[in-house]
């Protein structure tokens, strides 16, 4: 940030306070104007809101459905806060010049003999192979001159806990810049929360803008401006049932930037259910089958001991399996899933670490035992 | 207060001219700072140098708010030699670039108006002074590349007549003037008044003083 200490008025001594928007300030004391010379002040511009309340209500309710949260999301949720933040970008634009060679070669094409027009005719390979020799080419140089504009746009301050990357709004701030009016520091604290520029405006430019360098030359960087732009974005944090949550709106299209929705928890029911009955399906049809048999008196005493082996291989299948499966509907009954919505599209997310499973001990067990008879046989 | 914290002060620059008095004019962000009195511009981190101050006349017929918009006016030599002779008669048939009009202030659509040096480059006789009172859009950019930018620019005009490859060229300035190209606020957008082109509204970033 400009001015990190106190600046004093040259002509009065008095405490000039450093600037925050612009780089012309005023001596509060004596009134004289003063130009802040500093190369750490940057010019500041905004996007302005432009879609009213309504229509991010709109937004975020058009969010609110979807198979994946519950139905009564939007009945149920109750608004606890509603603000607007400024997320700040860094803008980069300058000019990059230079000149650039490439060589390439050239063929030269000469017109064709008597001889070529003869081997053409006769189509004889040996012949067309005698007279075709056109390759004799020149290398030729050539000179680009280059003398551009660039503009980057990078996030300044760390978006980790947004779920969005500068990336997902780069296209909707610089479709909208010519709208972005400058503004003072002061006008946008007035307005909602102005994040600081924490990422350091020299580490952005290092990473993001240098000369190109090629074999042919370089393109240097003749003059570099940055500007710092801000996003309006509205934060409206809701509670359903013992769940809060938050979603990130963009003020100047209504476009839902974040979310992490409540999860439809009858889906993770279901789906619980559903593993648990095909596993007892399975399960309950190998049990028959062997009752079968067994009753039925086909097998002797001497297929007896075969048949254990293969129940006991069967059961080694079969019991790990249902125990996965019995651990795959305890996940998706105790996790505490969440429905991400970002740029991108929805994703489900593990909101919270599940709970130790009580299948796990004999899980663990299962596999030791596995692992010692796999030794035993030498597999 | 502790006087040990006290920054040195040549971070802070007067905006007074030291030959009339006269409060120097600017907005929030501009690092270009104006004196109508005395007519000339300052670029505040180069504080010592001052560049003439000009107003071009416009040339079509407006009716909405006036503003200039600043643009570096550079006149210069470029010098080009090759041991080509097809290379130097090309270059010698070309004709000639006039001043060179550079964008001074800060624009999001900053391709719109690189495309405005060549056409002002051609047309700079026709471009006529006056004397101006209404606003300037706040000047930001540094004129110390300008020289490069020059040789560049015709390097560029000339490539187009004939590969510049194995050329020895320079540009040497002779005069940086700060020049005000009048603009007109007509219905949804800027209308530029040379040429009548008309820009959306975004185009230009006015500011407010704080």
């Amino acid at each position: 940030m400009a001015g990190q200490g106190v600046l004093t008025c040259p002509s009065c001594g008095g405490a000039v306070s450093p600037p925050l928007g612009a780089r012309r300030i005023k001596c509060a004391y004596c009134d004289e104007s003063y130009f802040y010379a500093g190369d750490d002040f940057l010019p500041r511009l905004a996007l302005e809101p432009k879609v009213s309340d309504s229509e991010v209500k709109d937004s975020i309710l058009k969010s609110f459905r979807g198979l994946m949260v519950p139905g009564d999301l939007s009945r149920r949720a109750l608004l606890l806060d509603n603000r607007r933040a400024y997320i700040p970008f860094y803008f980069l634009v300058g000019k990059r010049g230079g000149v650039l060679k490439s060589t390439s070669v050239k063929r030269n094409w000469r017109p064709p003999s008597h001889i070529d027009r003869m081997a053409d005719l006769s189509g004889d390979p040996a012949l067309r192979g005698m007279t075709r020799h056109r390759d004799e080419g020149e290398a030729v140089t050539d000179s680009r001159v280059v003398l551009g504009n660039f503009q980057f746009l990078y996030s300044a301050a760390s978006l980790d806990e947004w779920n969005f990357e500068d990336m997902d709004v780069k296209d909707l701030i610089l479709e909208r810049l010519e709208e972005a009016r400058p503004v003072l520091l002061s006008e946008l604290v007035a307005g909602g929360e102005v994040l600081d520029l924490s990422k350091p405006l020299d580490k952005i430019v290092e990473l993001g803008v240098g000369t190109f360098e090629s074999k042919g030359g370089a393109l240097n960087v003749l003059e570099l401006h940055a500007v710092v732009v801000y996003l309006p974005v509205r934060i409206a944090t809701f509670r359903y049932g013992r769940t809060l949550f938050k979603v990130v709106v963009e003020e100047t299209g209504g476009k839902v930037l974040s979310a992490d929705l409540p999860f439809r928890r009858s889906w993770a029911f279901m789906a619980g259910v559903g593993i648990i009955a095909v596993m007892g399906l399975f399960t309950g049809q190998f049990a028959r089958f062997m009752a079968g048999a067994v009753s039925s008196g086909g097998i002797n005493q001497r297929d007896f001991s075969g048949v254990l082996h293969i129940l006991i291989v069967l059961a080694l299948i079969f019991g790990p399996l249902g125990l996965a499966g019995i651990n795959a509907a305890w996940l998706f009954f105790r996790t505490p899933f969440m429905v991400r919505i970002t740029p991108k599209g929805s994703i489900l997310k593990d909101a919270l670490d599940t709970p130790p499973s009580p299948i796990n001990p004999i899980g663990r067990w299962l596999k030791q035992a596995v692992e010692g008879y796999s030794r035993e046989q030498g597999v | 207060m502790n006087a040990d914290r006290r920054m040195e002060s040549p971070l802070l620059l007067p905006l007074k001219c030291p030959d009339c008095g006269a409060e120097l004019e600017g907005g929030a962000s501009a690092s270009i700072y104006l004196c109508r009195n005395c007519l000339y511009a300052v670029y505040m981190k180069q504080p010592n140098e001052r560049y003439p101050l000009i107003f071009l006349k416009a040339r079509v017929k407006a009716s909405g708010a006036k503003l200039y918009v600043p643009f570096w006016r550079v006149k210069g030599r470029f010098k080009i030699s090759s041991l080509d002779k097809k290379q130097s008669r090309a270059y010698a048939h070309a004709v000639p670039l006039g001043d060179l009009f550079y964008r001074a202030f800060w624009s999001p659509k900053a391709n719109y108006f690189q495309n405005l040096t060549l056409e002002y480059s051609m047309g700079g006789k026709l471009l006529e002074e006056e004397g101006g009172s209404e606003p300037f859009v706040d000047g930001i950019r540094d004129p110390s590349p300008l020289g490069e930018v020059g040789r560049l620019t015709w390097l560029a005009y000339l490539d187009r007549k004939s590969d510049i490859t194995g050329v020895e060229s320079s540009f040497e300035i002779q005069s940086v003037a700060y020049v005000g190209i009048p603009f007109f606020r007509e219905r949804e957008g800027w209308m530029e008044g040379i040429s009548g082109a008309m820009l959306p509204i975004g185009y230009l970033q006015t500011t407010k003083s704080p």
